[in-house]
């Protein structure tokens, strides 16, 4: 009982970091996401070249290793660029390599280009006559935006952003990668120090009964949402 | 009594392709002129174009007396709020927005308006939308959402919206061709009296027998001119072009 | 599309320091001395680096070392986990100053980073389950589990020549697919199956007897070319004429490496 307790105690410590891992990165992939989905919808053809490069790159390389080269690559070229300059870092050590923040950057990145895929498809699926009405009303592009589109475009998007969302929790355990100490990292611990297998499988709990929670917050989403059809 | 709308000499080409081929119209204040032809001749875009939803290529567009947009081959000029506030606009497919209630629909554009100039008006804004509702015979659908509502009440609402912001000139395009027949009246009915209350009102319509009834002016255009115009009677009884004869006789819709 | 090339030659140029020769110097005494700490990769590893269960501090042979040497330097020891398949990335990007974690000297890894005198010695050997028929001859063609990347690893590849490996992340891993059945035989490091195995979880296991393969050596790992070396060597090697060595042998059970450490 008394390990079952210290077992859950590092677990809930490890799934702090998990949690906090997966919020900041939707409060920055989010509207990073939405920003990307205009500049690749951009009339300016360099740009949304530029964006639809880097979505590529992004969607089509392993999180894993864009996680191993945001962490370590700085490090790797600096020393390999400027092997008689190794001092004079330690402010950009302390502010962008800890492991979290490193974690942290490649997963918003990520996530920002999943997103932006699926807030373009959203944005588009809404009718031309939505734009006209609001500009035969003399509103802004801007107010036509948030004021009439931007929540017709959440509604059509909750589906498909529920599952990226779910998906995120899930993923974060990549992270460890880096040895972040996240759930599974902490379970993992419990395998190498006291040869205990059960810890990792009650990460999974951990996990099922997150995802249960988010399913039950986007149906309630859905349900709000169902006043009107679009 | 001076005309409320010129148009001067208005071209549009998409591409390669010239839609409206120099078009020039004069309407006077409390008019309403009828627009028909065939798909395609052009007047959907000449309506898109006096709602600067197309940008005309070239031409004039003046109301009362002042010039509000004018265009040289080549250059696009920049629409002014004025210019957008000149002319309403009522969609085929309605084009209500789904996640506001009819009375919100009616005052989103407002409120933003009167947010813009930093004034507060929204009790004045809110009781023009229950008048406007009553206008169109669907006060107990204020608090409605627009999938609640048939057809004929989704366009009595959009017409409503686009009193709201009080255009000089109410334009319509084809306001009964996305409707069930059995509900066509009621719309109709809405456009009729607001003639009757002396409203300026250009109508892109199929409905022959309702643009003969309410219209002043009646405007046949084919391949992006105006082929023909008139009273009523001239346009319909008494047509001068062959196209304009061929068209009414069914021929070509 | 010039800038995109220049990038890749410069990936490409970074993933070849991996394995460069070193030929320049690098100034880790200076940048450990201005930063303060002194920044030791560990993994969980008794009992070379573990955490003491009742003060929540790092303890084991390595780690006291560690220890040790920071206050020589003058500096605050952290000691972080890390990915053991990482090692090498970590040290060179900078995110670590020192990989002191029982680690083995090979050839292979000799190519990429730089290594400490040898000071300990350990060898690599099959685990089974108790009772079981495989004798050292015959575990050839058995199922053998290893930790991906580790000495076991090799020894499993090269020496033994089996050809149905398992490859896991961890040694427990290797240790848990045994217990489980999945695979047959686990290669683990000496030290590390004298302290876990037989007991606990792993209970019904044992260490096939004979079946023992190549000392290895265990040294420090620094990046190539580091002037820290010169440094680390000289405190190894003081610390072992004063007797501290053996006394820290003693305590964690390592077997030292004395002829590298006179």
């Amino acid at each position: 009982m008394e390990m079952f307790l210290d077992v859950l105690s590092q677990l809930a410590g490890g799934f702090v970091t998990s949690f906090l891992l997966f919020i900041l990165t939707l409060i920055l992939a989010l509207p990073l996401g939405l920003l990307v989905s205009f500049c690749t919808m951009s009339k300016f053809a360099p740009l949304s070249m530029l964006s639809k490069l880097i979505v590529w790159i992004l969607r089509g390389t392993p999180l894993m290793l864009q996680i191993f080269a945001i962490f370590y690559l700085p490090g790797i070229l600096r020393l390999f660029i400027w092997p008689q300059m190794n001092t004079g870092w330690e402010w950009f050590d302390t502010t962008f390599s800890t492991r979290f923040i490193a974690a942290l950057v490649a997963f918003a990145i990520n996530y920002a280009a999943y997103f932006s895929e699926i807030f373009r498809g959203g944005i588009q699926s809404i009718s031309q006559g939505q734009y006209e009405a609001c500009q035969v009303l003399g509103m802004s592009k801007r107010e036509a935006f948030f004021k009439v589109i931007l929540l017709q475009v959440i509604k059509r998007i909750i589906p498909p952003m529920s599952n990226e969302i779910i998906t995120l929790i899930k993923d974060t355990s990549l992270a460890n990668t880096i040895a972040v100490y996240e759930l599974i990292f902490e379970a993992k611990e419990f395998m190498v120090i006291d040869a205990l297998i059960w810890p990792l499988f009650m990460a999974g709990a951990f996990y099922l009964l997150f995802v249960g929670l988010l399913t039950i917050i986007f149906g309630l989403i859905e349900k709000k949402l169902s006043y009107f059809r679009s | 009594m001076e005309n409320m709308l010129e148009v001067k000499n208005l071209r549009k080409r998409f591409g390669q392709n010239e839609v409206l081929k120099g078009v020039s119209l004069t309407l006077k204040k409390g008019e309403v002129l009828s627009i028909i032809g065939s798909s395609g001749g052009g007047k959907t875009t000449l309506l898109r174009c006096l709602n600067f939803l197309e940008t005309a290529n070239s031409g004039e567009i003046v109301v009362n007396g002042k010039t509000v947009y004018r265009a040289e081959d080549g250059e696009k000029p920049e629409l002014t709020p004025e210019a957008q506030a000149s002319f309403g606009l009522v969609f085929q497919q309605f084009n209500l927005f789904p996640q506001y209630s009819v009375i919100d629909n009616l005052c989103l554009a407002p409120k933003l308006k009167a947010k813009r100039e930093k004034q507060d008006r929204n009790e004045e804004i809110e009781a023009k939308a229950r008048e406007l509702l009553e206008t169109v015979g669907l006060s107990e659908k204020a608090n409605a959402y627009p999938c609640e509502l048939s057809g004929g009440q989704q366009q009595r609402v959009a017409i409503a919206r686009a009193l709201m912001l009080s255009p000089e000139i109410l334009c319509f395009d084809e306001p009964t061709s996305a409707l069930d027949p059995e509900l066509t009246g009621e719309v109709l009915r809405v456009i009729r009296s607001l003639k009757d209350s002396e409203r300026t009102m250009i109508i892109v319509t199929h409905e022959m027998e309702f643009a003969k009834g309410v219209s002043d002016k009646v405007i046949f255009i084919s391949d992006g001119v105006i082929e023909e115009e008139g009273t009523p009677e001239e346009v319909f009884v008494n047509p001068k072009s062959e196209k304009t004869k061929a068209f009414l006789s069914g021929g070509s819709k | 599309m010039k800038k995109v090339l220049v990038l890749l030659l410069a990936l490409v140029m970074a993933c070849a320091s991996f394995t460069s020769c070193g030929c320049q110097e690098i100034n880790d005494l200076e940048k450990i001395q201005e930063s303060g700490k002194l920044v030791v990769g560990v993994t969980v590893y008794k009992p070379m680096d573990y955490i003491d269960e009742e003060t929540g501090e790092w303890t084991g042979f390595d780690a006291e070392l560690a220890q040790a040497f920071a206050e020589r330097l003058g500096v605050k020891c952290q000691i972080v986990i890390i990915t053991w398949a990482n090692k090498v990335a970590e040290l060179n990007s900078n995110q670590i100053d020192l990989v002191w974690n029982g680690m083995t000297a090979s050839d292979e890894l000799g190519e990429s980073i730089d290594f400490s005198v040898p000071y300990a010695k350990n060898a690599q050997v099959a685990v089974v389950k108790k009772g079981s028929s495989l004798t050292k001859d015959s575990i050839k063609n058995a199922k053998i589990a290893v930790e991906d990347g580790s000495a076991g690893h090799t020894v499993a590849e090269e020496t033994i020549g089996a050809t149905n490996i398992a490859k896991l992340t961890a040694m427990n891993d290797a240790l848990n697919e045994v217990k489980g059945g999945t695979s047959e035989v686990a290669i683990i490091d000496l030290t590390m199956a004298e302290s876990i195995v037989g007991k606990g979880e792993y209970a019904d296991l044992e260490i096939l007897s004979g079946a023992s393969y190549g000392e290895e050596i265990f040294a420090v790992g620094l990046r190539k070319g580091s002037d820290l070396k010169a440094e680390l060597d000289a405190f190894l090697k003081e610390k072992y004429a004063d007797g501290t060595l053996a006394k820290l042998a003693e305590k964690y059970q390592v077997v030292l490496n004395e002829d590298a450490l006179k």
